[in-house]
Formats: C-alpha cells, sequence, structure tokens
C-alpha cells in the first residue's frame, strides 16, 4: 500500500528525534571522544564544523548591523542565533533524523535556508528594532547613500567570501571511504565533490551576471549578486545540473538586488551591507527552487522524495524560528538602552568610543556640512542628532518641506 | 624539591581530572562547569564595561559642544537680517 504524505512513522537515529540529536552541543556524538581515535577525531570535526556555521551566520547579521550596534548586543545577539536557532533548525531541516527532512522530504544540501536564509531573518528581526543609521533617511523619508572609505577593499573581502565558500560546500559534506562516490550530503544521500564544486563555480558566474545587469554594472552589488547566486543554487548543489544552476543563480543574483532596493528604499530598513537580501532572500529562495527543480529526488536515509509542499514545510518552520528570537531579543535590549550606541558615538564613529584609536589614521576627519536654504554651510553633526532625537530614529517619519 | 611531588602516585589521577582522556570524569564536569560560569559572566561584564565606556564618551563629545545645534539650520530657518 502507498504510503500516505507525510511519510512519518520512520525511526530517527537522534537521541530526541526531531528536536536537538546529535546536533545539540551536549550531545554524545559532538564533544571528543579519545576512546577511539578515528570516532573521536570525526565527531570533533564535527562538531567544529558546526561551530564554524553558528560563527557564519553571526557573521552574516554583522554586516547589517555595523556602525550603531553595541558589540556586546551584537554578542549577544550572536550567541543566540548561533547557539540556539542555528541548532535548533540544524536539527530539524539539516539532519538525516530531523523531523523535516524524515517526514517531508525537506532538501537544502549545502545550507541555503539553515544557515543563509535564517540568518537573514534572524537580521531582518533585529533591524526593525535597531533602527537605521543616522542620516541614513533624509527627512522626506529617502534612502542615502553610505560609500565605503575603500571599495577596492570591500570587494576583496567579498572575494575571500568567495575563496571560503568552497571550503563551506566541502565541510557540508561526509566522507564515507568504502563506499562509492565516497562522499554524501548531510542527509547521507550519495553527492560527490565535482558536482558541488561545479556548482559553486557556476553559481558564482550566474550571480555576477544577474547582479551585474540588475544593478547596471554597480561593483559591490555585482560582486554580491556572486554571493546571491550561489546562495539560491546551494540547497540543491549535489543534484543539480551545472546549467541549470548558471539559469537559477542568474535569477538570484537579480533578485537580490532587486529585494535589496526594495527593502532599503521602500521598507526603510536600513541593511548596509544587503545581508537580508542577500543571504535571508536568496536562502528562502533556493529551498524554494529545489521544489521545484529537484521535486521527486529522494533525500535522506529513508529516501523521501523532495516535494514543494516539504521545502514550503521547512520554510513556514524556520521563517518564525529565525525572526521571533531575534526581533523579541533585539527589543528586550532596545528597552534595556543596550542595543544601541549613544547618538554622539555613533555620529563620531565608535572606533574611538569601543577600542580608544582612530583606525584610520591616513584619512583626515572632515566634518559632513549641510547646505542651508540660504547657502550657509554649517556642521551636520548637531543637525542630524536633532532629527535623530525628533523622530526617536525612526526612518518611516515623513517632514513636509 | 620539586623531586619530592609524587608524580607517579598521582599522575593518573591527575591525567584524569585535568585532560579529556577518560571521558565523563568529575574533573571534566567541573570543568565545563567553571568555563560556562565564566563565559557568562564575560557577557554580562562585556556588556557593563562596554556601556560604561560608551556613556562617558557621549559625555565628553557633549562637553565639547560639538553637537549644539546652528544658528541657522533647517528649511525653516530664517535670516535674522531680513
Amino acid at each position: 500500500m502507498e504510503e500516505g504524505w507525510p511519510k512519518s512513522g520512520h525511526d530517527s537515529p537522534d537521541a530526541f528525534p526531531g528536536f536537538c540529536g546529535l546536533t545539540a552541543p551536549w550531545s554524545s556524538g559532538m564533544g571528543p571522544n579519545m576512546e577511539s581515535n578515528l570516532t573521536g577525531h570525526l565527531s570533533l570535526v564535527f562538531f567544529l564544523a558546526f561551530l564554524l556555521f553558528s560563527w557564519t551566520t553571526a557573521s552574516i547579521m554583522s554586516g547589517a548591523l555595523i556602525e550603531r550596534v553595541r558589540l556586546s548586543a551584537f554578542l549577544l545577539l550572536g550567541v543566540v542565533l548561533g547557539s540556539v536557532v542555528w541548532i535548533m533548525d540544524a536539527a530539524w531541516g539539516w539532519s538525516s533524523g530531523g523531523w523535516l527532512t524524515t517526514r517531508y522530504g525537506f532538501h537544502d544540501s549545502i545550507a541555503s535556508l539553515v544557515v543563509h536564509g535564517v540568518a537573514g531573518a534572524f537580521t531582518l528581526g533585529v533591524l526593525l528594532n535597531l533602527g537605521p543609521r543616522i542620516g541614513k533617511y533624509d527627512v522626506l523619508g529617502r534612502a542615502r547613500s553610505f560609500r565605503p572609505h575603500n571599495t577596492h577593499l570591500t570587494l576583496m573581502g567579498l572575494m575571500l567570501i568567495f575563496t571560503g565558500f568552497y571550503g563551506f560546500y566541502a565541510a557540508c559534506l561526509f566522507i564515507q571511504s568504502t563506499v562509492f562516490p565516497g562522499w554524501l550530503n548531510i542527509y547521507l544521500s550519495p553527492t560527490t565533490l565535482g558536482a558541488i564544486a561545479m556548482v559553486i563555480t557556476i553559481g558564482f558566474a550566474g550571480g555576477f551576471t544577474g547582479g551585474w545587469f540588475a544593478s547596471k554594472g554597480d561593483p559591490f552589488w555585482t560582486l554580491s549578486g556572486g554571493l546571491a547566486g550561489v546562495i539560491s543554487v546551494s540547497a540543491g548543489a549535489d543534484v543539480y545540473h551545472p546549467s541549470l544552476a548558471y539559469l537559477l543563480s542568474f535569477s538570484g543574483g537579480l533578485l537580490a538586488v532587486w529585494v535589496g532596493g526594495y527593502i532599503e528604499k521602500s521598507l526603510r530598513v536600513d541593511d548596509a551591507v544587503g545581508a537580508v537580501a542577500v543571504h535571508g532572500f536568496c536562502g528562502f529562495y533556493g529551498v524554494f527552487l529545489v521544489g521545484i527543480f529537484a521535486g521527486g529526488y529522494p533525500t535522506g536515509i529513508n529516501n523521501i522524495p523532495v516535494s514543494f509542499g516539504g521545502q514550503l514545510m521547512g520554510m513556514l518552520a524556520f521563517l518564525p524560528l529565525a525572526f521571533l528570537p531575534g526581533y523579541i531579543l533585539s527589543w528586550i535590549l532596545k528597552k534595556l538602552n543596550l542595543l544601541r550606541v549613544p547618538a554622539e558615538v555613533e555620529l563620531e564613529g565608535l572606533d574611538l568610543a569601543e577600542f580608544g584609536q582612530d583606525f584610520y589614521p591616513e584619512f583626515e576627519r572632515v566634518p559632513e556640512v549641510i547646505l542651508t536654504p540660504d547657502g550657509e554651510e554649517v556642521d551636520s553633526a548637531g543637525i542630524l542628532l536633532e532629527a535623530y532625537a525628533a523622530t526617536n530614529g525612526k526612518p518611516t517619519t515623513r517632514v513636509e518641506a | 624539591m620539586w623531586n619530592s611531588f609524587p608524580y607517579d602516585e598521582w599522575s593518573e589521577t591527575v591525567t584524569d581530572f585535568w585532560t579529556f582522556g577518560p571521558a565523563n570524569s568529575t574533573g571534566t564536569y567541573i570543568m565545563t562547569v567553571l568555563g560556562c560560569i565564566l563565559m557568562v559572566a564575560s557577557l554580562i561584564g562585556w556588556v557593563w564595561m562596554e556601556k560604561q565606556k560608551l556613556e562617558r564618551q557621549a559625555a565628553a563629545l557633549r562637553a565639547t559642544g560639538a553637537f549644539d545645534q546652528p544658528a541657522a539650520p533647517g528649511p525653516q530657518a530664517t535670516s535674522s537680517g531680513d
């Protein structure tokens, strides 16, 4: 008799099926176990890989919050995101025994949603409470562009991320040396190192192309488009044909630029590096695409077929799992006045207050000036500070000129 | 003096306590708990210390007068000479 959907009733290898299981820090599978040299080392490497991904989630959030968040607030948010939210979502949908995998065939092999999408949704919740940087929106609510002080280094940083992505992809695989082809994805389904290496490379190419067109050649968004492209195809990187990956990542690069503009200009959420669009949106988009283009592909040790409904179930589970903790914790920190630096410190720049030194001594500190209607140039600091206080940091306040 | 340390007698006990060689030893649990306490205390200390630094810097900046409102700002400003 054909088993119905969802396909429940399979035994889970996890200690606590569907909850934390083997991915929990206190699990016997995670800590060093020197009784057996081989398994002990494998367990420790497994733990460190998950630790790396927990740092990744926090690093995704970091760029969005810069220039106004307190370092301690970021640290607390990072602990919750990396140690609670990420561990929970990995146990649910990035584990051979997670309930989304064993029941719905949820497929997110190289972590589009479970790392990037979840970090982006958490970040969005934080940004709503954090508010925009002072001066990001003018008195009519129009977005102003904050240029990087060194575009070369900004782009070089993005390229370093690309290099790291190859390691990230490889860290998402298991090695089973005794069985051909030797590599398994996180759901213990066979894959190859060549497949993911090809998809990541082609994913960058497609993302660059899409990002370049959508941003009309903006260098930051072109390279961010490459990142968006890879994230859009990561969920199915173990099964996609590279040609398909190129087409899908092209669309991901396009959409990331458009979504980034919508978030900045229409929603008036100040995401300093476009993390919500590139990681958050494309993370969800990547899982969505697997439901369409890899539907029917068997996932996990129970061979549950990928389905659009199963992918949607994962998206619906992870959106509140990520967004609500970010929103609630940042709301509490905001109420305690521990989320954001004082406005005066923000205008001066955080380095002097936080670290006691100017990190860019080669640049002369020139105060920003504002041109008044009668043509006089005045120091902008006082005006920006008063405007910020008058609107309570809300970017949506419109003042009729 | 140094030779008086009973290493041969205590070595296994000391090793059991301080290293993770034998899993689930008493020392492992004690050090894990101490590490967790230190981590939480560090977080609280970080929040407190940063709060002090930021408030001190903000007060110093206000005292310089750099953020005082200029005389004729914004679209509502009128020229006193007219």
